[in-house]
């Protein structure tokens, strides 16, 4: 499995909003060939009620967009879901929102259009990032039947096990070793507040740009090499 | 929405180092969320020596940063940056190329602040501004550093620093079209106007798009649209607009956020005008040369002092930009004498109308301060008159005097509504004493020098510092070499002299903190004239004195004459000059910000850091106290 997987979807149809429709538009006009100093990254990070992604219910997302070597702050993204409905009291000891904060933020709809408003054509990096898209890919799924996430995809995680044990699968890493803290610690970089979308978004935004020259050193260059490497 | 965390603990960070450690929070928490977080590997560069200026200014957050000048035949390192250091700010300064190369020298993170939002702060904090005045950054030249022999020389400014001004209108009128023309009759009108961008507007007015010379260059010569499409099919439409009326910084920093250079000017959502990143810079262009120019051709004393006015947003600029200030000095002077020159020019005409051409040669003398050309803010006048001696009667020689009392009497009046207050101790051209035939001033001078009494030695302080700023150079160089060969003959006098030099109180206490004044208005305020500048400043005229060097009369340059005079103290008299001129920015700095003399300090707003550096230029003066002991022999000496 590379490092970047596209997902494919059904066929976008023409009822689609038109902010959906430009952002489908946008990814798949994607260039493989552009060098990675050109790229735009974004870094998100999910708040869940779950780790369960079928029973999951999307609290939050923060993200953060950056270059090979460059975080901006002010770009920082960081929207709380509204569902209206009750918010399951066990999320808030991990998280602390409460459902005050829930209250006051967009509704589902609205923040579908500012996330993907903001993603553009965009690599998007997480940590562990298949969870935190399919938690997106759901909430797009149920307001934009046939609607998903088109963007190249960048794992933090797996990025590290393939420069650290390149020779390894990834089934024998110890798993411990590359959680979001672990790599943290290992990279020198000072936690921000962990457990919030947007200081988790950070923290791994400043684990990519760590990560990304050591990949340049082993010849990766244009967009496209980050799948095979 | 919370308040952005990744921006709350970069200010936490910023606020452990100075300059920021003066800001406030909301201050910090504002430049911080505009703060772009960057990584370098070890051996990456920051920027180059000789690159344009970013647009930003460098904290190192990790790792070391090395700044590197390329020289002829060697790279020489000339600072070490580390957690919590500044770079840059030169290039932020002056808008010009960076000077040297910044360069990891480890795996390094480096916040990068925008420019736009920290010129307001310079203005608004003058401990912000004494830090890039002192040269606190990292590679900014060592001001106390005698081993710096090289200096950055900055011989003009870019833009002055009122970032804060709002705008008020834009460049020229808005040049606009139809988006249903097509492709090739825009690029026509563009062509001929000469302009790269186009703003398209519908018949109501309402902003359509804009387009620019890079959607010709990457849409139709590419040939993905014809030149006789309409316009709309290449224009963008999400231009970046923004109203008149917001303070000229937000534009820069609109523009600098979105890598763009033009911005959109509208009102009530019509397009008025373009702004230019170029129009920005155009908006602070204030050239020395210029206003000089302006003052010469100024016919009233009205527009003068309007110059003079603007001339002092310019030197504090030079001085907030780190100009030497040697030529600071050297600008304000300039622009001072283009001023007096025009006083004397217009006082002259009127004096003319009544009484005639003046009736001997004379020359107008600057004192002190101004005569040593130190004056960067508008202090007290101090001036006098020398005119030729006049064969005749005595009613001969009270009408020449009346002559030019009339005349020095206008020009103080008008440089006192310029904004150069009376001298309170007169010593003025328009005072009858002051306003005297050469012959008169060689027996001041003679009797000063051979009778030195505590008066006399006072008026030497003052006399000895003159310069001529209009008239007749032959009286000056008469008087000159009278004074040469008075105190040959009458050496003793330099003792004297020297003695007085040593009146001044002591800046330190015996536990070295600053001294500061004990009663009065000013107490708890540190005297930075009499306790620091003066003592410099009477030692390098006694030392002057005594060399025969009466051809400059500056401080800084007696120092550095000095030093070749006398190669063996070549490091102290150096150090000396460095001292001075950083106390008289220091000073400068403090009298714009109180709108006063700058001469009182209050310790309690100066950083630790501040403190530490002003301590250090007290060493040359203990130094040359002593020195000045030993030579005039002034322990046996009452």
């Amino acid at each position: 499995m590379g490092l970047l997987s596209k997902i494919f979807g059904k066929t976008p149809s023409e009822d689609l909003p038109p902010f959906a429709r430009s952002y489908l538009e946008a990814c798949r006009n994607i260039d493989q060939k552009v060098p990675v100093e050109k790229v735009r990254f974004v870094v998100f990070d999910t708040e869940t009620t779950s780790l369960e992604v079928k029973e999951a219910r999307l609290l939050s997302i923060s993200a953060v967009s950056c270059t090979h070597n460059q975080i901006e702050v002010s770009s920082a993204l960081d929207c709380y879901v509204a569902w209206g409905d009750e918010v399951r009291p066990e999320n808030i000891a991990i998280h602390g929102i409460t459902k005050r904060q829930s209250d006051t933020g967009l509704q589902p709809e609205e923040v579908i259009e500012v996330f993907l408003d903001y993603i553009k054509d965009a690599v998007l990096v997480a940590h562990h990032i298949d969870f935190d898209i399919s938690m997106v890919n759901n909430v797009l799924n149920k307001y934009y039947p046939g609607l998903k996430i088109k963007n190249l995809l960048l794992d933090t995680a797996q990025l590290a096990i393939r420069l650290e044990q390149p020779r390894m699968s990834s089934t024998a890493t110890n798993p411990k070793d590359y959680t979001l803290d672990a790599l943290m610690g290992r990279y020198g970089i000072d936690p921000l507040e962990r457990h919030t979308a947007l200081g988790d978004a950070y923290s791994t935004a400043e684990l990519l740009i760590r990560l990304l020259p050591k990949l340049r050193k082993r010849g990766l260059k244009r967009l496209g090499d980050l799948k095979n490497s | 929405m919370a308040a952005n965390i990744i921006a709350t603990r970069i200010a936490d960070f910023l606020k452990k180092y100075p300059p920021f450690t003066s800001l406030s929070k909301e201050e910090l928490y504002h430049i911080s969320s505009e703060a772009v977080v960057c990584h370098f590997e070890s051996g990456d560069y920051v920027f180059r020596q000789g690159e344009a200026g970013s647009g930003n200014l460098f904290v190192v957050k990790e790792g070391v940063i090395h700044l590197e000048r390329q020289e002829e035949d060697a790279l020489v390192l000339v600072d070490i940056c580390d957690e919590g250091d500044l770079f840059g700010v030169r290039a932020m300064l002056s808008g010009k190329p960076y000077v040297f190369h910044a360069r990891s020298a480890e795996e390094s993170l480096v916040y990068a602040l925008p420019v736009a939002l920290f010129k307001p702060l310079i203005e608004s904090h003058s401990q912000i501004a004494m830090f890039f005045a002192a040269g606190l950054a990292g590679g900014q030249a060592g001001l106390l550093d005698t081993h710096t022999t090289k200096r950055f020389p900055y011989q003009d400014s870019g833009s002055l620093l009122n970032w804060n001004r709002p705008l008020e209108k834009t460049h020229g009128e808005l040049v606009w079209m139809a988006p249903d023309k097509t492709i090739k009759e825009v690029a026509t009108v563009m062509t001929d106007k000469k302009i790269g961008s186009m703003v398209l507007c519908y018949a109501n007015g309402e902003l359509a798009g804009i387009v620019t010379d890079t959607d010709f260059r990457e849409k139709v010569s590419t040939g993905k649209a014809s030149i006789d499409a309409p316009v709309s099919d290449i224009m963008s439409t999400d231009v970046v607009t923004m109203p008149l009326g917001q303070p000229l910084s937000n534009y820069l920093l609109k523009m600098l956020r979105h890598k763009i250079r033009h911005i959109c000017i509208t009102t009530d959502g019509k397009p008025i005008g373009m702004l230019s990143e170029r129009d920005l810079m155009a908006a602070h262009q204030n050239h020395p040369v210029t206003l000089v120019y302006a003052m010469e051709e100024a016919s009233t004393l009205k527009k003068l002092t309007d110059l003079r006015n603007q001339a002092d947003d310019l030197i504090r600029f030079y001085l907030e930009q780190q100009v030497s200030i040697s030529l600071t000095a050297s600008l304000a002077t300039h622009i001072n004498d283009a001023l007096i020159r025009r006083v004397i020019d217009i006082a002259l005409q009127e004096v003319q109308k009544k009484s005639g051409a003046p009736p001997v040669e004379f020359t107008w003398i600057s004192l002190g301060s101004e005569g040593r050309s130190e004056q960067l803010i508008r202090t007290d006048q101090d001036n006098a008159i020398i005119y030729d001696d006049v064969n005749g009667s005595t009613e001969d020689k009270e009408k020449v005097k009346q002559y030019f009392l009339q005349l020095g009497g206008k020009v103080n009046d008008m440089l006192a509504e310029a904004g150069f207050e009376y001298c309170p101790a007169d010593m003025m051209a328009g005072n009858p004493q002051w306003c005297q035939p050469l012959s008169e001033w060689k027996q001041y001078f003679s009797g000063w020098i051979r009778q030195p009494q505590e008066k006399a030695l006072m008026l030497s302080t003052i006399f000895f510092d003159y310069r001529r700023v209009y008239g007749s150079e032959s009286l000056l160089v008469q008087l000159k070499d009278h004074l040469k060969k008075e105190i040959r003959d009458e050496s003793i006098f330099l003792n004297f002299l020297a003695k007085n030099a040593l009146k001044n109180p002591p800046p330190l206490s015996f536990f070295k903190n600053l001294v500061v004044e004990r009663s009065g208005e000013h107490r708890h305020e540190f005297d930075i004239k009499a306790r620091a500048m003066m003592p410099l400043v009477d030692i390098a005229r006694v030392l002057s004195l005594d060399i025969g060097q009466l051809d400059e009369m500056n401080t800084v340059a007696r120092y550095h004459l000095l030093a070749r005079e006398e190669p063996k103290r070549k490091e102290l008299y150096h150090a000396a000059a460095d001292s001075y001129e950083y106390l008289m920015r220091i000073r400068a700095l403090n009298g714009f910000t109180h709108h006063d003399s700058g001469r009182f300090i209050s310790i309690e707003n100066l950083g630790k850091l501040d403190r530490q550096i002003l301590r250090n230029t007290f060493e040359p003066i203990y130094q040359l106290q002593q020195m000045l002991e030993l030579r005039y022999q002034l322990s046996y000496f009452n």
